[in-house]
């Protein structure tokens, strides 16, 4: 079974249930899956993304005036598994439209093979796509706009292969090209090639590039300026509109930060509409980031408020969502699935991954998921979860259940991190509001400690 | 205290379910012994022949290799074993990462980055990711995953935790080895005729001369433990405690300590220990010196020692806790005392055998490894010393019993050869050294062990015969050694399951009978004893399946019935030895079966009492062995039964 998404059908039988709730098949908004949540994210709105990109929230009309100079770098902040990934593909679906942008989604997972990556192998990863995207459109740019980039290009590669053959190595292959789209598709697509083979290779190739930024930002702008006005002239969108999804997968956290905060410059000399997914770890570090650019927290969906007291709207949308993927009939009574539903904790990652341990647990005989499969999958996915959390997490617990109880707001710090990165927390609206994790609630390790 | 109980039906049930339907699965799986693996591979080939199967060893892999594999598997399954490996970087004892790490290191970092960098390129496959970490440090190594593959570890399918009983007899609890100085000459005649030159020396002694005295003392002492005259060692230190002052008797103390626990009589050692410790208890109030600090560390071993010889071992690892705590306090603030650093390494073993007694092996590994890394920074410092190369070498070993009592005979057939390899430097650079020529012989043993347990009889033929040529040289020069005369009788036993193994049976009986012999000489010598009292049970239970096996059946049955009284009494003195018990039940059923083979007049109580007692122990433990050997009993009461059969079946496993 691969990831194409027809394969992927509503449950009717227990046997079918297991591909139903598969959460690493990232779901687009045109499949049967696709439940929208953007009304019962708590403090999230995805209008004020709309309106943060300029784009008119009813109409989906980019408002290219307002703000002409400027471009939008959005920070897409959320926790893993909160539907970030789905939520994207939704509002790039909204927004590809002649009245409105033309979108440009970057895997940074599957389209980068680096694991030390930086800012500039994701720019220019970020120009290949872009480039595939003009070959395959067939969108036609001024030639002479084409080889100013392109002749610039391959005289940085030229600096880049003297190193290189000063200090023996394999040289990026150059070839004698006229410029077009094709050609310099083939230079951007082995300059990538480079930053993800030797150490040293891509050292040299980001250090050039580096050394002359702000003339490459210059040409790369006046690049992109250009491919907006080829755009508008036929008639397929306003302006560009870059999604560069997977930031938060980079490396490690050192990594990470080095490109969102070390090289927000950069980031920032590139004049292009961009989205970037924000690494939950780096969402202490928002007051930094945000007075240069939009950060916008995207928490998991609101299924309880801070007194415990159950959303009906939110619950009834995951009901929806699970109902999408398996036949209620599946189950032995409504009470089966809203209990799932708040296990779930408001985490469409968290409740599929509950919904396939009872699965699991279930009576092949009986063909239904039963409360009693249900609590004997939450029993042993309580203890496989609560099993990593140490004594000194647990008092972390303790204080927020305290302050939950209290209907107190908590104050965080880095130490939280760590319990919001392993999902052991779970963060709501604009992140003032944290619950633990109601599988981890379930658990004897949990009991014993916070009671 | 680790849950050992067999798990593994019901932890794979939900991974076989979920395995039905092909897709991208992460699955990390815990577990205690290798058998598990082993079962868990042929039971998804079994269960899913169509579905390609590869394995990786990941430490000895990187990321390229194990992308490049996944991408040409396309579907099916990819175990990467070793991922431990992956998860810890190799630092030294003092955290620093030296050059020769360091590459290994971004290996270790890049599997990990990749990984999880590509996670959405993984899930574009449908092939199951298995992961294997070892049960004992699983929660550490889960933080890890969660650390360093935060993405990959939210796309977890499953998580399974495997864990098998492991029976106490796959441990070999081989009688402590007694340390035998150079003073003398390396025969017991040369020792006994210097130990008699010194006692003359020291009657002609003036009194007075304290100076003098107190070098005689020692020599005499030492010849004396040598030799096995532990009364007589006992009386000649009290002498020489006389002439100390208070400061001065803490050595003295120890050594008679040590004699108690040498020869015995646990009840004194454990007292003198514990005087030893209340004393530097004291001292370090008023003077926290790094010497009686050092001191009182070491009493901590030594009451370690003894509780654990007296069984209860959980006060034995509070004892080894406190004295790995001190140990790691001092070498910490004194790293280049290497006097130090070898207890810190000597804490760790003490940690690795009392986990190891408590079942709990993979733990002891933990402790195994951190022992043996101290071990090989002091020997690589220190290459000239003597004493940090045998502990090395006895680091390897205790590497190599573990990884074998784990099933993975690859690894523990590495560690003893590396032992072997150490033990005969020592013993070739010190051939007077009878401890070295010792160590050497059981490396035999251990390597001997464990290529039979591969199948390869002729090979660990070769090395039991070696094992035995040693023994023999060791045990004639030195006729007190309890444990020289133990280790021939073990080897002789070993010597006559291989030739049993490869039937020659004639052959099998003669060492069987030798050890016999000799197992019997030790039980008269010791009656006390329950290791001997044990041993010579199982020497003629030995002896008996062979004279049945050759149809000596009459013989078999009085063999038999001598290994049955000295189970029984032992059933009887220890009633909560799950062990004692199982053995006592399973000659009940055995003296059933030969009376019946013979044509004798039967007791139908026996085989009922076996059948309940192996009923109790299975509802008890859950451990499968005791429901087979239950079924066996049944079939034993069923007519027309093949007892002979049968009898081999309930002894083979």
């Amino acid at each position: 079974m691969s990831q194409d998404l027809s394969h992927y059908k509503k449950a009717t039988t227990l046997a079918e249930v297991d591909n139903a709730v598969r959460f690493d098949v990232p779901i687009t908004p045109d499949h049967p899956f696709f439940t929208d949540f953007s009304d019962v994210r708590g403090d999230f709105e995805d209008k004020v993304l709309y309106k943060s990109l300029n784009v008119d929230p009813r109409t989906f009309i980019y408002n290219r005036t307002a703000n002409i100079a400027n471009k939008s770098l959005i920070f897409l902040a959320g926790m893993r598994g909160s539907g970030k990934t789905s939520e994207l593909a939704k509002i790039t679906k909204k927004l590809h439209r002649p009245n409105c942008f033309y979108c440009v989604t970057c895997n940074l997972d599957t389209g980068l093979d680096k694991n030390d990556m930086e800012y500039m192998d994701v720019l220019i990863f970020q120009i290949e796509r872009l480039f595939e995207e003009l070959k395959n459109q067939d969108i036609t740019v001024d030639n002479g706009i084409l080889a100013s980039l392109q002749v610039w290009f391959s005289e940085r590669i030229n600096e880049v292969n003297k190193v290189i053959t000063r200090e023996g190595g394999f040289e990026v292959e150059l070839k004698a090209e006229t410029p077009s789209i094709l050609s310099f598709l083939g230079l951007a697509s082995r300059v990538k090639a480079n930053l993800q083979g030797t150490k040293e290779n891509a050292e040299k190739i980001r250090t050039v590039f580096k050394n002359n930024f702000t003339a490459f930002a210059q040409q790369l702008n006046v690049f992109f300026e250009h491919v907006n006005i080829r755009l508008r002239n036929e008639e397929r969108a306003q302006e560009l509109l870059f999604v560069v999804d997977g930031m938060e997968k980079v490396a490690t956290i050192d990594a990470r930060k080095k490109i969102v905060i070390g090289e927000s410059d950069r980031i920032r000399q590139i004049k292009v509409n961009t989205v970037f997914t924000l690494p939950i770890e780096l969402q202490s570090e928002t007051q930094r980031i945000s007075q240069m650019n939009t950060v916008l927290p995207f928490p998991f969906i609101k299924i309880r408020e801070r007194n415990g007291i159950e959303i009906p709207k939110a619950i009834d949308r995951f009901f929806e969502f699970i109902t999408r993927r398996i036949d209620e009939k599946l189950f032995d009574s409504k009470d089966t699935i809203k209990k799932a539903i708040l296990m779930g904790g408001g985490s469409p990652r968290e409740l599929l991954r509950v919904l396939e341990y009872a699965n699991l647990y279930s009576d092949e005989e009986k063909g239904i998921i039963t409360m009693g499969a249900l609590d004997k999958g939450l029993k042993k996915l309580a203890a496989q979860t609560a099993q990593y959390i140490t004594p000194a997490d647990f008092e972390i617990l303790k204080q927020l259940k305290n302050d939950n109880d209290a209907d107190l707001p908590t104050a965080t710090d880095e130490t939280w991190q760590d319990l919001l990165e392993k999902l052991i927390i779970f963060e709501y609206n604009d992140g003032t509001y944290k619950r633990v994790n109601p599988v981890v609630e379930l658990s004897e390790l949990y009991k014993r400690y916070v009671g | 205290m680790l849950d050992n109980t067999d798990n593994y039906d019901e932890e794979v049930a939900p991974l076989f379910k979920l395995l039905r339907t092909p897709a991208f699965r992460f699955i990390v799986v815990s577990f205690n012994h290798y058998d598990l693996l082993k079962q868990l591979e042929s039971d998804l080939r079994q269960n899913f022949p169509d579905q390609p199967f590869q394995k990786i060893d990941v430490s000895a892999a990187d990321y390229r290799q194990i992308s490049d594999a996944y991408q040409a598997l396309g579907r099916g399954f990819l175990w990467l074993e070793n991922f431990d490996d992956a998860l810890e970087e190799e630092r030294d004892s003092h955290g620093v990462e030296y050059y020769a790490m360091a590459a290994d290191n971004e290996r270790r970092r890049g599997i990990t980055a990749g990984l999880n960098l590509r996670r959405d390129k993984l899930a574009q496959s449908p092939i199951a990711l298995f992961v294997f970490i070892p049960a004992a440090s699983h929660e550490r190594l889960g933080r890890l995953m969660m650390d360093k593959m935060p993405d990959l570890w939210s796309f977890r399918s499953l998580i399974i935790d495997l864990r098998k009983h492991i029976e106490k007899r796959e441990i070999e609890a081989e009688l402590r080895q007694i340390s035998i100085s150079t003073l003398g000459g390396s025969t017991a005649k040369e020792k006994s005729n210097e130990l008699e030159r010194l006692l003359k020396q020291l009657e002609r002694t003036d009194s007075k001369e304290t100076s003098f005295l107190l070098t005689l003392y020692p020599q005499i002492v030492q010849l004396q433990s040598d030799l096995g005259l532990y009364k007589e060692a006992i009386a000649t230190l009290e002498s020489w405690e006389r002439l100390l002052s208070e400061e001065e008797k803490f050595n003295v103390l120890k050594q008679k300590g040590d004699l108690y626990r040498d020869s015995g009589n646990l009840s004194s050692a454990l007292n003198t220990y514990e005087n030893i410790n209340k004393i530097f208890e004291e001292k370090i109030k008023s003077s926290p010196t790094l010497e009686f600090v050092h001191d009182l560390a070491v009493s901590y071993e030594r009451l370690g020692d003894t509780h654990s010889a007296l069984g209860d071992l959980q006060k034995a690892m509070e004892f080894f806790e406190k004295y790995n705590e001190l140990t790691k306090e001092l070498y910490e603030a004194n790293p280049q005392n290497v006097s130090f650093k070898n207890s810190l390494a000597i804490s760790y073993s003490k940690l690795g055998d009392t986990h190891r007694a408590l079942g709990d092996l993979q733990k002891a590994l933990e402790f195994y490894q951190e022992r043996s890394r101290l071990g090989k920074e002091l020997y690589e410092a220190n290459p000239q010393n003597v004493s940090f190369k045998n502990g090395l070498a006895i680091s390897y070993s205790t590497l190599g019993d573990t990884h074998r009592a784990l099933g993975d005979l690859q690894k523990a057939v590495e560690f003893f050869a590396k032992y072997n390899e150490l033990t005969k430097e020592l013993y070739e650079a010190n051939p007077q050294n009878v401890s070295f020529k010792n160590s050497l012989a059981i490396s035999y043993s251990k390597l001997g062990d464990t290529h039979r347990a591969l199948g390869d009889l002729q090979k660990a033929l070769e090395f039991y015969q070696e094992r035995s040529r040693l023994g023999k040289e060791l045990y004639e020069a030195n006729p007190q050694n309890v444990s020289f005369k133990n280790g021939l009788a073990i080897a002789y036993s070993k010597l006559g399951e291989t030739h049993s193994a490869l039937g020659n049976l004639q052959k099998a009986l003669e060492f069987f009978e030798k050890d016999a012999q000799l197992s019997k000489e030790l039980y008269d010598d010791y009656p006390q004893n329950v290791s001997f009292k044990n041993g010579l049970a199982v020497s003629y239970s030995k002896l008996g399946m062979c004279n049945l096996v050759l149809n000596n059946a009459n013989t078999a049955l009085d063999n038999f019935i001598s290994s049955f009284n000295l189970l029984l009494e032992l059933f009887q003195q220890f009633p909560q030895n799950v062990s004692y018990t199982a053995n006592y039940a399973e000659a009940l059923s055995v003296i059933y079966s030969m009376n019946l083979l013979i044509g004798k007049s039967i007791n139908q109580k026996n085989i009922d009492t076996a059948i309940e007692i192996f009923e109790e122990l299975f509802e008890k433990t859950l451990i499968n062995i005791y429901k087979r050997k239950l079924d066996i009993c049944v079939q034993m009461k069923q007519a027309n039964t093949d007892y002979k059969k049968l009898i081999i079946e309930i002894s083979s496993f």
